[in-house]
């Protein structure tokens, strides 16, 4: 994980001047759940409080609210795009919502729109997941 | 123009059009109003439009008694306000793909291939990683023709080009050729990764020199970059921002305005200081003169593209989040790719729309909702172009003057292309029946089970197919 948000630091797509606070996450984590949605999981918690949200090409990972730009702020995007009691979504691009299940404790990607799990990844494979619906400009 | 008020207009007796003031909250207009809502939404800013639309559906989704006349008009709004912006929301689950698909076409789209843990990866090819042979075979006995898994990756153009790297790749590390028969689609994309990473902290590599979705917005920006310049200039966006985003989508393909360098146009004295500064010589040029296109590029390309960055009247440079910023979208979506004539096409410029970020969002994936409960499927709509949708090719607004169509398939490249892939089309149930036979085969010969259910897998994709034609039947 160490690796990967280093690698994140280092590219242009890095923007965050300050790390999260830590009220910050508690006021999410409770709108999250006052709202319906399970937690964040506490990995996840850990990598925003290095990088709270980050846009890459036509993808992003969610931040908690205040964002660098709305789009980015995942109690927003939850409230808009999700309708499920035990699923959390933590990025999007234009094919898929990257998703934490609490029920299953997995990350998973699932089609936008006819909701295919695509991909699967384990409790311990954040880092996986984030590279995966994070796209970069190579260029 | 003469501004209000100023000596000229007083002078020359000027007559000052005074356009109604763009009040935060004017979205509420398009609310209460039943009447004239679509000539007032029209003339919003794209904020308030944002907002407009999105308060409308919410309205529309409320579903209680008291409010349903609300919801009803709400709804004819929305609907009068798509049908003015050319598009619809249509029933969606018609031609649905297998997830391995998806992943193909996600692959091909960006031109990137993902690390992925092992457990994604079958038993057959990480014994065979396991297990290197002890000499080096020639790349002639890599025969791809026998891998079930790579005819799928076979149709796109983007993998064929790669056959010959996966070759050498699989022949230098030794790996026995009959890997290739029991292979599945994630253990090709392993291989891919691992081919073409170049360092070892690397998560993610670029298999192709471009990708479709950069291909297109470079195609974009080189044909239709004047075009776009005379939409968003009309909007009163700044002409440097307009000029540094046609630039950056013909350098990188970049179309986000927080990853662009946003530069002058012409020399102004902090640019010349600037420069002076960074020992580039400016001797040749004058405060207003324009800044030459080349050395704009050459800036950038060195990262020092902000000593000419473009500023406001205070001196501050123009924050890059108060202008527009664009995504590349799919006009058929991926999970109604099954209606394209070959899953290729699903990333074929023809099949792509560059549309505004707010657009994209709440507008064209507006409809998009995680309703996933135990593994059911739920039946869903989703915003598609009416009639002559496949040539939208630019989105800024909700009224033909902010769009730009073009037929992208009229061109000796596409129809060559679809030629092309035409040949390597396969069922993907034929390739997993294939590849089952293969691992059965192999389990066989060394005693062991197959991994994976492929029936499963294709008994779920029949399902799915048999439930779409009865539908239709109905």
């Amino acid at each position: 994980m160490q690796q990967f948000i280093e690698n994140l630091i280092n590219s242009p797509l890095y923007q965050q001047e300050e790390p999260l606070p830590e009220k910050d996450v508690i006021t999410a984590q409770k709108e999250l759940v006052r709202d319906g949605f399970p937690f964040l999981p506490l990995d996840f918690v850990a990598f925003l409080q290095k990088v709270n949200g980050v846009s890459g090409v036509d993808s992003a990972i969610l931040g908690i609210p205040p964002t660098a730009n709305e789009q980015l702020d995942i109690l927003a995007f939850n409230m808009i795009f999700n309708q499920t009691a035990d699923m959390v979504i933590l990025g999007y691009d234009d094919f898929n919502f990257l998703v934490y299940n609490h029920s299953l404790n997995i990350y998973q990607l699932i089609d936008r729109e006819d909701n295919i799990v695509v991909e699967e990844f384990k409790q311990n494979e954040l880092k996986y997941a984030l590279n995966s619906i994070l796209h970069v400009n190579d260029d | 123009m003469a501004a209000k008020g100023s000596k000229y207009a007083r002078k020359h007796n000027v007559e000052i059009i005074e356009e109604p003031e763009k009040e935060e909250g004017a979205f509420l207009e398009v609310i209460y109003d039943d009447y004239d809502y679509l000539k007032t939404f029209n003339y919003l800013p794209l904020p308030e439009q944002i907002k407009a639309y999105q308060t409308l559906k919410k309205l529309a989704e409320t579903n209680k008694p008291r409010n349903r006349e609300l919801t009803y008009k709400s709804k004819e709004k929305l609907n009068k306000i798509n049908e003015s912006a050319g598009m619809e929301r249509r029933e969606m689950l018609c031609y649905p793909l297998s997830p391995d698909e998806h992943h193909l076409i996600r692959m091909d789209c960006y031109g990137t291939i993902d690390s992925r843990p092992t457990h994604q990866l079958s038993k057959f090819y990480k014994e065979f990683l396991k297990k290197p042979m002890a000499g080096k075979l020639p790349v002639t006995y890599y025969n791809f023709d026998l891998s079930p898994s790579w005819q799928l990756f076979r149709q796109f153009e983007n993998f064929r080009s790669i056959e010959t790297d996966l070759k050498i790749f699989l022949s230098k590390n030794h790996i026995h050729p009959d890997v290739l028969k029991v292979m599945g689609v994630r253990d090709f994309s392993d291989l891919i990764f691992r081919a073409f990473q170049k360092n070892p902290t690397d998560m993610k590599v670029s298999f192709v020199e471009e990708s479709e979705r950069n291909l297109f917005v470079k195609q974009l920006a080189t044909e239709h970059g004047d075009q776009i310049t005379r939409i968003l200039y009309r909007d009163g966006i700044d002409e440097r921002y307009i000029a540094s985003l046609i630039n950056a989508m013909k350098l990188y393909g970049a179309t986000d305005s927080e990853k662009i360098t946003i530069t002058e146009l012409y020399f102004t004295p902090q640019v010349l200081t600037s420069l002076r500064k960074a020992d580039i010589p400016v001797e040749d040029y004058d405060c207003g003169d324009k800044i030459p296109q080349d050395l704009i590029n050459y800036l950038i390309s060195h990262d020092k593209g902000l000593l000419l960055a473009a500023r406001d009247d205070n001196g501050d440079i123009l924050e890059a989040n108060q202008f527009p910023s664009f995504e590349v979208h799919h006009k058929v979506a991926v999970s109604e790719g099954g209606q394209l004539p070959l899953i290729a096409a699903a990333n074929y410029a023809s099949n792509f729309l560059l549309v505004e970020k707010n657009i994209h969002h709440y507008v064209l994936h507006g409809s998009d909702k995680l309703m996933v409960a135990n593994g059911k499927e739920s039946y869903r709509c989703r915003m598609e172009f009416k009639e002559e949708g496949d040539g939208y090719i630019f989105m800024y607004g909700f009224n033909s003057e902010t769009q730009l169509k073009a037929d992208l398939t009229n061109t000796i490249a596409y129809q060559k292309r679809m030629r092309d892939d035409i040949r390597y089309q396969v069922s993907y149930e034929d390739v997993m029946l294939q590849l089952n036979e293969n691992r059965k085969h192999f389990c066989h010969q060394e005693k062991t089970k197959p991994e994976f259910d492929v029936d499963g897998v294709v008994r779920i994709l029949r399902h799915k197919y048999n439930a779409y034609s009865q539908t239709t039947k109905k």
